[in-house]
């Protein structure tokens, strides 16, 4: 890849981590820090200048710095069972030892959790309000489970009721163009992604790079440099070789092993080739909407793991259907629940393997290259 | 009509509804709370059941939908707001409408809420009026009279309740679902006498009443059910903590009996903060995890071991 990606990649990077202990050299933020949950309508915060921090990403880069262990063992100690989201357990860790591959971030003056994800994270962001005993906020996205109106109403006074809190906190007043114009940022950044990952199925290209690519989408989609980055990115794979065609096409389903060199079991799929991962395009919002509360309504309170299980089989359906996948790998992610029943009724031929996204030590790997091999005997006798 | 609901969020006042407090099924769907494991298990096995009714407070009751959507059973899910300000109780308001709606649609005419918000408001009192000094009787008996209705019939106190002497290992129960009265048993055996608990069918319901003269039953329902003491799916850990430290100093309280499930994250998390306050209290504790299967046997070991040290 050029030059300018690594370099957009490094200037995100750079500007993301710069109060987290590692490198902050003792310096703490002017602005108020908010630590957020990966489906946050982080547009408001950028709007009123408040800076946002994501602990699940922190686990996945703990995770890929083989540091996990010791943090899932050490939150054990401090009682939190290893039954619970392993993101949890490894920040709750890090925070106990003060350590991590960047330290630690910054200390929040408030912690923000949705619902529209999983309804782990907000008990999670319950232990955090008490360790840091400072304000929370949890923002209830009903999905589907109402009728449009009466979700809208409630997320609407919900978004509101946040926006004079983070005003109250930061002193600074919510200016609409600006909300605006990060949502318009955050859906250049949606837009530029989809555009990268189309290339999965037909163009060579490393799963490794597209799952550790779209950190940015996540943590970074107000930054305008996002959607450079992934504009730029396209356009370069664009002009990559065609994918061999003599590898199996394989989907995804489920989360990247954060773990693992690879971020997936390459070692046992190497006559596979993998076209898409429904991970892959969770952050795709629809930020459509014919004002500014509209937009952020429809981006997070439709979000993949909050769809009925109808709608998820539909868009799921189609997501595997474009990537012209003959089989799947459904991750059962002991940390997800939410994640796995996703993909009840997928009717491609599959090999199911209970892994965990940050706990290595989950997956059996015998068991796992067995049911490989199960399921390449069942494509290959086809 | 016979709806099977998970859970005390799910209110009475709408619609005569049986709480699940246990099934032995088929389903065992890994990694997942046996109690609603067991519940899936039941809506779908049990033919007595009409419907499910459940809420949307945490990730195992969240996807019990998802699991059930191909039966033709009445399924109605309530979400849980972790709030109860305002915004919230309009909210929930809105919800119990539309579930009225749904059961009528489904069921035809059914009792008029008035009514039913009497019948559970002299359910409640009487729930109350025994909580208030349960360390006079025996608890499994307690538990089990509320668990059979036994309360919306008269005094349960002559027949099913039976006074036990004096306790001097107090014991305060925290617990996830609607408990097996058999866990109670095994406890009160080992010597822990249970004089106060924040369960879902008995201290969370303390005092909450419907007020009768109200204009509009859905929106008192509502402030009932999300103003009783919070369960940690609510996200209000620390509300939840105080209030129950401040009853344990009243009742002068020995030792703590969490009783949850495997998989149940709410009080997962919760413990992890609820365990170290009780330790800076210096209240003994247990964490009880019931795993869905014949629990007995490592139950007795556990709490025999706990009572031992009290």
């Amino acid at each position: 890849m050029a030059q300018s990606v690594v370099k957009l990649q490094s200037s995100l990077m750079r500007e993301y981590y710069k109060y987290f202990s590692k490198y902050s050299r003792g310096k703490t933020p002017e602005n108020k820090v908010a630590w957020v949950t990966s489906f946050t309508p982080v547009e408001i915060l950028e709007a009123l200048d408040i800076l946002y921090y994501y602990p699940e990403s922190y686990a996945a880069v703990i995770a890929a710095s083989e540091m996990e262990q010791g943090f899932l063992e050490e939150s054990e100690k401090h009682n939190l069972t290893k039954d619970c989201c392993s993101y949890a357990c490894c920040i709750e860790g890090c925070l106990e030892l003060e350590d991590g591959p960047r330290g630690i971030p910054p200390r929040p003056d408030i912690l923000i959790a949705t619902n529209n994800q999983c309804n782990t994270l907000p008990n999670w962001w319950s232990i955090l309000a008490e360790r840091y005993n400072v304000p929370l906020v949890v923002i209830d996205y009903p999905g589907e489970t109402v009728s449009e109106k009466y979700a809208e109403k409630y997320v609407y006074e919900q978004h509101m009721n946040l926006i004079r809190k983070l005003e109250d906190l930061s002193e600074n007043t919510l200016n609409e163009k600006k909300l605006s114009e990060m949502i318009e940022n955050s859906k250049n950044s949606v837009e530029a992604w989809k555009k990268v990952i189309k290339y999965m199925s037909s163009k060579d290209v490393s799963p490794t790079m597209m799952f550790d690519a779209i950190s940015y989408l996540i943590t970074t989609r107000c930054n305008p440099l996002t959607a450079e980055l992934y504009e730029l990115m396209a356009q370069e794979l664009s002009e990559e070789k065609d994918a061999e065609a003599d590898k199996i096409p394989l989907f995804w389903t489920g989360y990247p092993l954060w773990y693992h060199e690879e971020r997936y079991l390459l070692e046992n799929l190497r006559d596979f080739k993998i076209v898409g991962s429904n991970y892959l395009t969770w952050w795709n919002l629809d930020y459509e909407g014919s004002d500014v509360m509209e937009s952020l309504f429809n981006a997070y309170n439709y979000t993949f793991l909050n769809l009925s299980q109808t709608n998820r089989n539909k868009r799921l359906k189609k997501t595997i259907d474009e990537t012209g996948a003959v089989c799947t790998v459904v991750l059962k992610n002991t940390s997800c629940k939410c994640d796995f029943v996703s993909a009840k009724n997928i009717d491609i031929p599959q090999a199911e393997l209970e892994i965990d996204m940050i706990d290595r030590n989950v997956l059996d790997i015998t068991e796992a290259e067995e049911k490989i091999e199960l399921l390449r005997d069942i494509i290959c006798s086809r | 009509m016979n709806l099977l609901a998970l859970s005390s969020f799910i209110p009475e006042q709408i619609c005569d509804i049986t709480y699940f407090n246990g099934y032995r099924g088929e389903r065992n769907i890994k990694h997942y709370c046996g109690y609603a494991n067991d519940y899936i298990s039941q809506v779908m096995e049990d033919d007595s059941i009409d419907g499910a009714v459940f809420p949307k407070s945490c990730d195992s009751s969240r996807i019990i939908g998802n699991y059930l959507e191909s039966y033709k059973k009445f399924k109605y899910q309530l979400i849980i707001p972790s709030s109860n300000d305002e915004i919230a109780v309009n909210f929930f308001t809105e919800q119990l409408k539309s579930y009225r709606k749904a059961l009528e649609e489904r069921f035809g005419v059914l009792e008029d809420i008035a009514t039913r918000a009497e019948l559970i408001n002299h359910l409640n009192t009487e729930i109350a009026r025994y909580y208030e000094s349960i360390s006079k009787y025996s608890y499994a008996d307690y538990l089990r009279a509320i668990h059979h209705k036994a309360f919306l019939s008269g005094d349960p106190g002559k027949n099913l309740l039976h006074e036990k002497p004096e306790i001097r290992k107090r014991t305060y129960l925290v617990g996830s679902t609607f408990i097996e009265e058999y866990v109670a048993e095994i406890i009160e055996t080992y010597g822990l006498g249970i004089v106060g608990d924040n369960l879902p069918e008995s201290g969370r319901k303390q005092g909450r009443l419907i007020d009768l003269e109200t204009e509009d039953f859905y929106k008192s329902i509502a402030i009932e059910v999300l103003n009783r003491k919070s369960s940690p799916s609510q996200s209000r850990f620390k509300e939840l903590i105080d209030r129950d430290l401040r009853e344990m100093d009243n009742l002068q309280v020995d030792a703590v009996i969490f009783v949850t499930q495997k998989y149940c994250e709410p009080y997962d998390f919760l413990y992890s903060v609820y365990k170290k306050k009780l330790d800076e209290a210096g209240i003994p504790s247990l964490n009880l995890k019931l795993t869905g299967m014949d629990d007995r046997k490592n139950i007795e070991l556990e709490v025999e071991a706990f009572a031992a040290i009290i």
